[in-house]
């Protein structure tokens, strides 16, 4: 049944090609041998097609559009009997439905179409059938090696069966294609802003930079890129991602069983992933959109071993300023953002390569000439991957990160004042991956980060000037885990995720510190100022983290797994605004902040129907966490050396149900998602003292039961297609006034219950039509032009709700909108 | 230190009909009343003390005050300072005389309110330093005037700031009438001097809460901490301002407790703004521990200052009004007609019976103020 459907759409898919029989584009391959078919999806797509059992007579046919290759290789290779799975950019097509997942890196030669020499998990015996088939055929002909120029972005289908397979539990996975078609505001292909389009990712609001999985904060996830750490990917306060689209290959977000090999964060990883460079001719491609103008170029460095790519976006976006009314005192302002990403590889022999990445992002804004603001993130890393031997492989990479915001007001010359914060970390990560033999593979490693944070300098920004300058001890320190999981498959049909990392922390010396009497922690209760010499513990901190997954299979189509995961995370974002703000700053754990910890357990059904076309899943999770940070009512969160008494100790609870429907194929795809879910926190209390509801649960400001997303995308043809959003999320708690007195000769406000109240439901829905006006492959460029309309019902969703108590006795109450109409938008790109 | 607002972006720019719209969360009303003690004890002076109850959110009716209780202050060394209630256009207050109690003690409100008892934690006496100068400033596109004040505490131990004003201005229309028109009669007659429409005064109160620190700055120095602004089009620069700046002394509990007050009322609703939260006053009541109290009492010994600025020196005022004038014969239909459009009488020729008006706003000064002329004026206007 599944063969016929199979290769129904094969018939339906030879119709479409040859309809447009005289398109250039059309690629017709027949009985062309595996080696070249790997030669031609590279050349195409910059993925690598490695095959685990290659049968060297094998032949293959396969007539479609270029944009449709990759498109089209689950169909074409599953009627030889191979399924497709994807390990970063290489394609593995095995016998059976996929791969088992914890192959180790590097394990397919690069470029070699042969089986390794053992331990190929052949999960399905040989089809034999089709293999004779292919046999038949002879005469390997491409017929026009020509006609396939480069393209870059084409939908991947190799993973349509993965997430049956794997024991994963929440992954998600984009590819950049994909995020490129979904509608932004102002156009501005965004990473971030289609992660939170993922069931159980939540934000408080369009423009606020940070994100929220399954009831985690915002500085409970670990952004990478490549290997380096970001704190701020954002532009312009948050308003958009700090990651030029064209040099993004995929991103992919844990959200509930995370890797063994990754930790620090208690609530997910996202990893950005950039793309290699092209290692036959140099190519790039550029773009403007409303706001910002980008390039990229890679290619080849003095011959196919190494490789480069490189990416700058920057802004003219000074005319939002002017677009500002007057009287707001802004509209002299200035606004500039730039972002620049490198990446250099080298492959040595076979055996060694070499992976250099290089990330700068900065912000700058001044409002009215004496305010200033500026904030960048600096990543730099090196890997090097070593095939030790057939199932041995070594990763060892090391870099350097680091965040800094600096604020200036030089308004009045007596309290002219500048603000600067800091944090640097470097890290030297071993990661091993043991392909012990078909039932056992195995990861292991060590990691290691420290931390340098300059957590606040104040100083006087004008002569004459008053300010003291101040300047709070640095922080330091260590962290070192180790892991080990092993990746087993006791059965064809069930398979276990076995990972422990445990952790070691301290905060290092020098540093003082205070000790406290008992709980509660004030200038009353300090019992004795300590002291740490340079480079000794401060207080150590450690602990295990267990990465518990398991999946059995009910047929090839279905699967249900289970996991826990349990995380710990030495480092502290210091916020009590409910968005992301460019002036957090972060706080490491020392003797009297202790280390966040949390764990979640999850379960979840996976099924792909309509043969392999939609792939659905359902899954649910539970989760807690501990010593998440509140503050006290006039808590001072800059600059304040002890900040520990002005911190209350936040437990909180999460759980929810995902569903996803996705269509990762066809004219017509996107996926379709419906979340609920519940997260609450409460203010765990000094010594029977509440600051917050009187200790019981309350809602977090994130917390958004029900959640529907709808991200499509059809193709009327291969130059034509629109793409459309839909948005639902019942509205935020927020925290409103209950009465009103009157004090100090006006009105004030008085609030009660934290979140007691919910802002109106979020509904938005975006549209836009991508065209790709010539597919002349005589031209030198090509080029695509994107036509779009963020909010397009312009529905003036509340961001929050507040009261003026300027005008007289009756308080008015409002509601702020972030984008409160329709934003048109084009945007222009051209490949070269 | 001032907070940066990053906003204004996001939020102005990208909405065609305004971001900000108004809105009402419903079913909020209802809460309980929480007594408010507002109030300050002023040593070496009058302490007066107001005692109201919170009002629900939409209520727009008056402030209802406590009309019966006992107030006193006490020192810590036993001295006890009775309160009396006083009354003055419907603002109940209790006061006490504090003129001969000493600066070294420490002191605390004590109240009997429907039979439950409330205190104050005993505060210390913060004295302020006398006020350096109070001056404005004219913005540079020269649509405002903003006042300001600078202060100095050479111990260096001052170091949190109050600061509340009272102001008043004496104003002018446009035109000066020496004439009445009697809608009774349709008659005009002449008038006295002291019966004119054309010098009038105007009070008002600071509204804003008006703190500072310099707790962070080398020396005790409060340097152009804006008090106001006023538009050029606003009558209170239209000839004759002064504002009385009275300047407090705050510890530095107190002034975290304004602190969280001015932003739970200024800083709430933007993108990056804090989650509001209530800071406990040092008001508790005695008799029912769960019962809550709103208000931080301080004692202290205020400076006060008080300055005059004339338009003239201002240099930016601008009349708002256009004063047109219309010319009528010896007709009391036309004279009737154009006092109910809201016209006044400008000139009047007896022999004819010719009469010029102009709009009223542009004649006549009551209608934005009084002719209560404060005893402190610096002229002899009537």
């Amino acid at each position: 049944m599944k063969k016929l459907l199979l290769l129904l759409s094969f018939i339906v898919l030879f119709k479409v090609v040859q309809a447009q029989e005289y398109d250039r584009n059309n690629l017709i391959l027949k009985n062309i041998s595996l080696d070249s078919l790997s030669k031609i999806v590279k050349r195409n797509s910059g993925y690598n097609l490695y095959f685990g059992s290659a049968v060297d007579s094998l032949a293959v046919s396969l007539e479609c559009n270029v944009m449709d290759l990759l498109d089209s290789l689950p169909l074409v290779l599953g009627r030889y009997g191979y399924g497709l799975s994807t390990i970063g950019y290489d394609i593995i097509a095995l016998k059976g439905s996929g791969l088992i997942a914890g192959l180790p890196d590097g394990y397919f030669k690069d470029g070699a179409v042969v089986a390794p020499t053992q331990g190929v998990p052949e999960l399905i015996s040989a089809n034999t059938e089709s293999d004779n088939r292919a046999e038949n055929k002879a005469n390997a002909q491409i017929m026009n090696d020509e006609l396939v120029y480069s393209l870059k972005g084409a939908v991947l289908s190799a993973e349509s069966t993965q997430k049956i397979r794997s024991t994963q539990i929440g992954l998600e996975r984009v590819r950049i294609d994909r995020i490129k078609h979904v509608p932004a505001a102002f156009g501005e292909a965004d990473v971030m802003k289609v992660v939170l389009t993922l069931p159980g990712v939540k934000s408080v609001g369009e423009s606020s930079g940070g994100f929220n999985v399954r009831g985690g904060a915002t500085d409970q996830n670990l952004i990478l890129f490549n290997e380096g750490t970001l704190y701020n990917p954002t532009h312009l306060f948050g308003l958009f991602s700090a990651f030029n689209p064209d040099v993004v290959s995929d991103i992919e977000l844990y959200k509930s069983t995370i890797p063994a090999k990754y930790g620090g964060r208690i609530s997910s990883v996202l990893e950005i992933n950039s793309k290699n460079g092209n290692n036959k001719k140099i190519s790039g491609s550029a773009g403007i959109g409303l706001l910002t103008g980008k390039i990229h170029l890679e290619g080849p460095l003095g011959g196919e071993k190494t490789t480069f790519i490189a990416g700058l976006r920057t802004t003219y976006s000074n005319w939002i300023l002017k677009l500002l009314p007057e009287d707001s005192g802004y509209n002299n302002g200035t606004a500039s953002f730039n972002d620049f990403t490198l990446g250099v590889n080298h492959k040595f022999d076979d055996k060694n390569y070499l992976y250099l990445n290089g990330y700068y992002s900065s912000d700058g804004f001044n409002f009215n000439k004496d305010t200033a603001y500026n904030y960048s993130n600096l990543n730099w890393s090196v890997k090097w991957r070593h095939v030790m031997n057939d199932n041995h492989n070594l990763a060892l990479s090391a870099g350097f990160d680091e965040y800094n915001h600096k604020s200036s007001e030089t308004g009045d010359s007596v309290n002219a004042y500048g603000m600067n914060f800091r944090i640097r970390q470097a890290f030297l990560k071993a990661n091993f991956s043991w392909f012990l033999n078909n039932e056992h593979s195995l990861n292991y490693g060590i990691n290691s980060v420290f931390y340098n944070l300059s957590p606040g300098e104040t100083f006087p920004a004008a002569s004459g000037s008053l300010v003291i300058p101040r300047s709070l001890e640095r922080e330091n320190g260590a962290e070192l885990s180790l892991y080990l999981s092993d990746t087993w498959n006791i059965a064809d049909r069930f398979s276990l995720d076995l990972g422990l990392r445990y952790s070691f922390y301290s905060a290092l010396g020098p540093k003082h510190w205070f000790s406290y009497k008992g709980s509660i922690k004030d200038e009353s209760s300090v019992l004795d100022t300590l002291y740490a010499k340079p480079g000794s513990f401060v207080k150590p901190y450690h602990g295990p983290e267990f990465r518990l997954s398991a999946r059995y299979s009910l047929n090839d189509n279905m699967s249900v797994k289970v996991g826990f995961n349990s995380m710990r995370q030495y480092i502290h974002m210091l916020s009590n605004t409910t968005a992301v703000s460019p002036t957090d700053v972060w706080k490491l754990s020392d003797a009297n902040i202790e280390p966040q910890n949390g764990w979640q357990s999850a379960a979840g059904l996976y099924s792909n129907i309509f043969g392999n076309r939609v792939e659905f899943s359902a899954e649910g999770y539970f989760r807690k966490m501990d010593n998440y940070l509140d503050y006290k009512s006039g808590a001072i969160l800059n600059m304040n050396e002890t900040i520990e008494r002005d911190v209350l100790r936040t437990e909180g609870r999460a759980f929810g149900v995902e569903f996803l429907a996705k269509k990762p194929f066809g004219k017509l795809n996107g996926w379709i998602s419906y979340t609920y879910s519940k997260t609450q926190l409460r203010d765990n209390g000094e010594n029977g003292v509440y600051t917050i509801n009187r200790g019981e649960w309350y809602n977090a400001s994130y917390d958004k039961p029900h959640d529907v997303k709808i991200i499509g995308n059809y193709k009327f043809t291969q130059r034509f297609s629109i793409s459309f959003n839909l948005d639902y999320a019942s509205g935020r708690p927020v925290t409103i006034p209950v009465v009103k007195y009157y004090y100090g000769g006006g009105y004030r406000l008085y609030y009660s219950e934290r979140n007691s109240y919910r802002i109106p439901d979020y509904f938005r829905m975006d549209f836009s039509i991508n065209i790709e006006p010539s597919h002349n492959l005589r031209l030198l460029t090509y080029s695509t032009i994107t036509i779009g309309v963020y909010n397009l019902t312009g529905r003036k969703n509340a961001f929050s709700v507040y009261y003026d108590t300027n005008s007289g006795k009756r308080i008015q109450g409002y509601k702020l909108s972030i984008f409160g109409a329709p934003i048109p938008y084009v945007t222009y790109n051209i490949k070269f | 230190m001032k907070r940066i607002c990053l906003l204004c972006i996001a939020v102005v720019v990208l909405c065609a009909n305004g971001c900000i719209t108004p809105f009402e969360p419903e079913g909020m009303a209802g809460y309980k009343k929480m007594l408010v003690v507002e109030g300050n004890i002023i040593l070496g002076g009058i302490t007066t003390v107001s005692l109201a109850y919170s009002m629900d959110l939409d209520d727009d009716g008056k402030i209802v005050y406590v009309q019966d209780a006992n107030v006193r202050v006490e020192s810590e060394s036993g001295s006890v300072y009775e309160a009396v209630k006083v009354v003055e256009d419907g603002v109940v207050s209790y006061q006490a005389d504090m003129s001969d109690a000493g600066l070294d003690d420490r002191y605390r409100l004590y109240l009997v309110v429907k039979g439950k008892d409330y205190e104050s934690d005993f505060v210390p006496v913060k004295v302020a330093p006398p006020i350096d100068t109070v001056a404005y400033m004219v913005t540079g596109d020269s649509t405002e005037v903003e006042f300001y004040v600078n202060s100095r505490d050479r111990t260096n131990s001052t170091r949190y700031y109050m600061w509340s004003y009272t102001e008043a201005w004496e104003f002018n229309p446009r035109i000066y009438s020496e004439f009445r028109y009697d809608p009774f009669s349709k008659e005009i007659f002449g008038i006295a001097d002291y019966e004119n429409r054309f010098n009038c005064w105007q009070n008002s109160k600071s509204t804003a809460v008006l703190i500072a620190t310099t707790d962070f700055l080398d020396e005790d120095v409060v340097y152009r901490k804006k008090l106001n602004s006023i538009g050029r089009y606003e009558n209170r620069i239209n000839y004759l301002y002064s504002m009385e700046l009275t300047q407090y002394a705050l510890t530095r509990e107190a002034y975290l407790y304004w602190e969280n007050i001015k932003k739970n009322s200024d800083d709430i609703g933007g993108i990056f703004s804090p989650q509001p939260s209530e800071m406990s006053g040092n008001i508790r009541c005695v008799s029912d521990s769960d019962e809550y109290v709103i208000g931080y009492i301080s004692a202290t010994v205020p400076s006060k200052k008080r300055i005059f600025a004339y338009s003239s020196d201002i240099g930016i005022y601008k009349y708002p009004y256009d004063c047109f004038s219309e010319i009528i014969g010896n007709d009391y239909f036309l004279r009737d007609s154009l006092y109910h459009m809201g016209m006044d009488v400008i000139l009047y020729e007896p022999d004819t019976g010719e009469s010029h008006w102009a709009p009223k706003r542009c004649v006549d000064c009551t209608i934005f103020g009084t002719k209560e002329k404060p005893t402190y004026w610096p002229n002899n206007h009537q």
